[in-house]
């Protein structure tokens, strides 16, 4: 569905709160103490393996995986015009409520598939598209004979009941993802009258997409749960696997290896989780978690402004297109692909990359490189906008201007995850006096101008948000290296100062690191020596893979795993298959 | 297929059969005892009411921007221990232009002394805590995730009416529409049961979305309908429930599920008359939006168009439409960018800025563009639809709210603008100040040298949230919780509830005064 979204965000803001360290540690923890960086890996997470974390119940599939399933559902019914139908019931599918990104803070590395709320409109339009395609199915003999055999228009009542059991059965199998009981065909039949109709047809169909099989993650178990977690079957293993990676129906490979019973052997599991995530389409889940995870909560339209005088005396002559927002978020996915599926490399060859995946040639511009076909991506024309904080999804504003706060503050949340008050009441009454006394202030002179304004936003500004900003304002509000920032005044356009581009700042990535950067390769190392990116990203590929927010103690060892495997220079694709491997994604606990 | 029949027993017979099983195991399970009929009053409340939330974020608008003159509060009483002000909206014409107010003004074809006299303009009501930035605020619900104000999110209260038997006899196709971006309305995982986390309801992200949901088209002749499986799909779900491996919270899941499949089931038992409709304009049609006024405004008034359709066709009678975001300058066509930071949090204040680069300049045309182009159209829809005695306008309340009030962040004196009697509750064609002008707010907005104007107490928001649901036709004893009115009744050391007076904060259950009709 598109989603006409209007709105971004929220402010962050300042407060003095003291800085979280990865495990929940506070800011002045001697880990972080004496003005240099910790020694070695954080204590991050603490595994007691005795604990077992509460589960989310009764999972739905997110909004993605529902229309994932139910594009394939249609290819099994009638794949030459799957297409044709799923166009036809677009209108049933808008219907269908999006999920919103959730998450312990609602903008920054908020993700979809936290969103868990069982909404009128998710049932209302379940209902629909069921509707919608059994009748798109009922439309030609061609169609129904594709999807329930030339039984269906043969004219001979007599063959009518084996028609629709055995439809049931194969199309079941498909919707229900498990093998269809007899009490399954003798449910879903009833519907039909004492002579075969289409709308009967329409009645099955409706009923098996809406079905909780098909919307949920009906997880039984098998084995006694008053002893404790208890293994899933393996059809359900098999749908927690590919909804996991691809974000649709197991293939037939992976129904046979549960039909095998291969699926519950380790060898045979662990090769269908390698050949589930070799395959393109984990891409997908790829992008969808790369996507929440560094979803800036400001990057506008790019082409909004053009046309407007400050704008566009500063673009010069680049227009931007409105495609070049996507552009620059899809290059995001892309790198995580990349090093995640494609090479198999570390957290840290992501983390610092000084590839550019520019698939647009407008942002190739914008980076000075050639296109990314692919292959070998191009290395960045200036060695300064390496890391992940050098990229113009999330360096540029669509403004003449930059916003290196609401740039620190993305850094400080999503990339390390921590904690930083809201601002206080009257926050923002000094900007006005802080902007007429220096119009021509560059953008970090103004973001300081405000920031000291106040004594209550000065601490957290100065120590925690800003000098994160501060080292990204080598890049303009269209993500162009600059070394000279030029000020404009915003009715006329007119050049009003032009200065040389400040980066240089304290990041304090960890309390007490006194080492200053200017640039965001040095930001990078920093980041990466501190720990604190792994344990963050650790943190929200945990919400990612099982749909809630992680205990640090229940589900520590998961996440000690996994941010080990980061800091320890394993590949970045080898710890995303680790979640899969461990006991906690092939069981659950039912509780009573 | 053929028209022989088979084995099975006859469609009718089938359904009858399930049926008659089905409602025993309903009554029997616990979870759907709020499924049961519910007590209404034997006649149907008449006129049918609608309401229409229009909320716009920030705020930042002086009271001389924004509000009638002073001059036209011509009765006052004391009420709650302080004085209360009305007169009568005065509609000033010059030239092709008339005006209420700077801000609420608009070409004199469009600003109607019928749609005025329909109108009320209301001040002095503001929210006793700090709230900053809030999306559902508008409606009663401040909390914000991530953002630890202290709150518990609880229902807005389009939701607190669309779940009142007080407000819906009977079940209707969406029980509150809310429109595009979501996060103005909240409610309970289970509303009937009023069980489970509250968290957004979902927001229909298109028109056409909309549209979908809302309209019936009439049968065609020779059409019989279909009898819908909702009832099968429902045993379904019960179907699963029974297993025993199930744990007590996937049983929850699937009660919330079935109580919604329940609703479904009603919705589609329900008759509906329509005339045949043109499909509205779909707001996914004109691509990216921001920043661009006359496609910010189309995309409104296609939402618009559906929710008149709507309350025409009485499918629905709630409607919930942010109209702005943070970011953009959806209504302005800003020169400079940062819209947020150099406009919306700066507007208000006396301005460092020459004339053509005031925020407050800015702001408030903004705020114009919305009232002239979005507010009044929306009234002169719902004033066509004549529905015998009155016009669905007069039988609706239409309230247009700000986020914040005279200053950003800031949230005393949040402005009101009304249309509608709602069915004859509320008097029309009245400002409204409900300001304590004894009583100024000490610890911010003092006249200083960048703010113009001084803030005082008044009444209180959760007051005007409990008139809302009072005119609408709900009792208090249907939604006060925790105190008076409605809303979140939060007690901070530093709350302004330490800034009212006992009285005032005894009155919240009451109808805001000088509004009774």
């Amino acid at each position: 569905m598109a989603a006409a979204a209007l709105c971004a965000g929220v402010v962050a803001g300042c407060g003095d709160a003291p800085v979280g360290l990865p495990g929940g540690a506070a800011a002045g923890d001697p880990a972080g103490s004496g003005g240099g960086p910790p020694a070695g890996p954080l204590d991050a997470f603490a595994c007691d393996p005795g604990l077992v974390a509460p589960e989310l119940p009764l999972r739905r599939l997110s909004h993605t995986q529902y229309e994932h399933a139910v594009r394939d559902l249609v290819g099994v019914l009638v794949p030459s015009e799957r297409d044709v139908i799923l166009a036809e019931i677009d209108g049933a599918l808008v219907t269908v409520p999006p999920d919103t990104r959730t998450g312990p803070d609602a903008k920054l590395g908020a993700m979809r598939r936290l969103d868990q709320t069982i909404y009128q409109e998710t049932v209302d339009g379940a209902y629909a598209v069921g509707k919608a395609v059994g009748e798109a199915i009922v439309a030609t003999d061609a169609r129904l004979e594709a999807a329930a055999g030339l039984c269906a228009t043969d004219g001979d009542a007599g063959n009518d009941a084996a028609c629709v059991d055995d439809f049931i059965r194969r199309f079941g199998a498909h919707a229900l993802r498990r093998p269809v009981t007899d009490e399954d065909v003798a449910y879903y039949r009833d519907v039909v009258g004492g002579s075969l109709e289409r709308g009967d047809w329409v009645d099955v169909v409706t009923e098996l997409l809406s079905a909780p099989w098909l919307l949920y993650f009906v997880e039984l178990g098998e084995g006694d749960p008053a002893l404790g977690p208890v293994p899933l079957g393996p059809y359900e293993l098999a749908s927690r696997l590919s909804f996991h990676f691809w974000q649709t129906l197991p293939d037939a490979e992976l129904l046979a290896a549960a039909e095998s019973g291969a699926l519950l052997d380790d060898a045979g599991y662990q090769a269908q989780v390698e050949r589930l995530y070799a395959d393109p389409r984990t891409l997908d889940a790829l992008g969808e978690l790369a996507g929440d995870w560094l979803m800036p909560q400001d990057l506008p339209d790019l082409a909004m402004n053009v046309g407007t005088p400050a704008f566009d005396a500063f673009r010069g002559e680049l227009t931007p297109s409105h495609e070049l927002r996507g552009d620059m978020l899809d290059e995001l996915g892309e790198m995580v692909a990349y090093y995640a599926h494609d090479t198999e490399s570390g957290f840290d060859a992501f983390f610092a990359s000084d590839r550019s995946f520019a698939r647009s040639a407008e942002l190739a511009a914008i980076y000075g490189v050639p296109r990314w076909d692919g292959g070998e991506p191009p290395q960045f024309a200036e060695p300064q906008r390496a890391g992940l904080l050098g990229r113009a999804a999330l360096t540029a504003s669509g403004l003449a201007t930059t916003r290196p706060i609401l740039k620190g503050v993305f850094a400080r949340k999503a990339l390390l995850c921590d904690r930083i008050e809201p601002p206080p009441a009257d926050a923002m009454m000094v900007a006005a006096e802080a902007e007429a006394q220096s119009p021509a202030a560059s953008a970090r002179q103004r973001a300081e101008a405000i920031s000291e304004a106040r004594a209550d936003c000065a601490a957290c500004h100065q120590q925690t948000i800003n000098p994160l900003g501060f080292v990204t304002e080598s890049f303009d509000g269209l993500g162009r290296f600059r070394e000279m920032e030029t000020v404009y005044a915003p009715s006329s356009g007119e050049a009003l100062a032009e200065v040389p581009v400040d980066s240089a700042a304290v990041p304090r990535v960890v309390a007490g690191d006194a080492r200053p950067a200017s640039d965001t390769a040095t930001l990078a190392r920093y980041m990466l020596e501190s720990g604190k990116p792994q344990a963050c990203f650790a943190r929200h590929y945990f919400r990612f893979t099982f749909g809630r927010q992680e205990q640090d103690e229940a589900d520590g060892c998961t996440l000690e795993e996994m941010y080990r495997g980061l800091l320890e220079g394993q590949s970045f694709g080898s710890v995303l298959r680790v979640l899969a491997l461990r006991p906690e994604f092939r069981r659950r606990t039912i509780e009573p | 297929m053929s028209g022989q029949g088979r084995q099975a027993p006859p469609r009718g017979a089938s359904r009858r059969r399930f049926l008659r099983g089905a409602g025993g195991l309903l009554l029997a399970l616990p979870f759907l005892e709020g499924l049961e009929p519910r007590p209404v009053s034997a006649e149907p409340k008449a006129p049918r009411k609608r309401f229409v939330s229009l909320a716009t974020q920030h705020g930042g608008s002086l009271g001389k921007d924004l509000h009638p003159p002073q001059a036209s509060l011509t009765e006052a009483k004391i009420y709650a221990g302080q004085q209360v002000r009305r007169g009568d909206l005065s509609l000033g014409v010059s030239g092709e232009t008339a005006s209420l107010s700077p801000i609420l003004s608009a070409g004199a074809n469009k600003l109607t002394p019928t749609l005025v006299s329909k109108m009320n303009v209301i001040r002095g009501l503001s929210v006793p805590f700090y709230t900053g930035h809030h999306r559902g605020g508008h409606l009663g619900n401040w909390d914000i995730d991530g953002d630890p104000h202290g709150f518990e999110h609880i229902p807005t209260i389009d939701q607190v009416m669309a779940w009142s038997p007080s407000f819906y006899e009977t079940t209707p196709l969406v029980r509150s529409m809310v429109c595009a971006n979501g996060y103005g309305s909240f409610n309970w995982q289970n509303p009937v049961d009023r069980t489970g986390p509250v968290s957004t309801v979902a927001a229909f992200a298109s028109s056409m979305a909309l549209f979908q949901s809302i309209y019936v088209p009439p049968p065609g002749e020779g059409d019989a309908p279909r009898a819908p499986v909702v009832d099968r799909v429902l045993a379904d779900y019960q179907r699963l429930r029974g297993s025993a491996r199930l744990s007590g919270k996937d049983r929850e899941r699937l009660d919330a599920h079935l109580q919604k499949l329940a609703e479904l089931e009603q919705k589609l038992g329900t008759v509906y008359s329509c005339e045949p409709a043109d499909p509205p304009g779909d707001t996914n049609s004109l691509g990216p939006v921001a920043n661009d006024v006359a496609k910010t405004v189309q995309y409104w008034k296609f939402f618009f168009d559906v929710v008149a359709m709507a309350f025409a066709c009485d499918t629905s009678r709630i409607a919930v439409l942010p109209l702005t975001c943070l970011y953009d300058p959806s209504f302005y066509a800003y020169p400079g960018g940062g819209w947020h930071e150099s406009v919306a949090h700066q507007a208000g204040f006396i301005s460092p800025h020459p004339p053509e680069e005031d925020p407050s300049g800015m702001q408030n045309a903004s705020y114009r563009t919305q009232f002239a182009e979005l507010f009044l159209y929306l009234l002169r829809k719902l004033d066509e639809i004549d529905e015998g005695e009155g016009t669905v306008l007069d039988n609706s309340l239409v309230a247009w709210t700000f986020e914040a009030g005279i200053y950003t962040h800031d949230s005393w004196d949040i402005p009101v603008i009304t249309a509608g009697s709602a069915g004859g509750e509320i008097v029309t064609g009245k400002h409204l100040d409900y300001r304590d002008m004894d009583n100024r707010v000490g610890n911010a907005g003092d006249v200083e040298s960048d703010r113009p104007e001084r803030i005082y107490t008044g009444l209180t928001w959760q007051q005007y949230l409990g008139t809302v649901l009072q005119v609408m036709g709900l009792d208090p004893g249907e939604y006060e919780s925790g105190g008076k009115g409605y809303g979140q009744h939060h007690q901070q050391a530093d709350s302004g509830f330490e800034q009212h007076s006992a009285q005032v904060l005894a009155a919240q259950g009451d109808l805001l005064p000088l509004l009774k009709a």
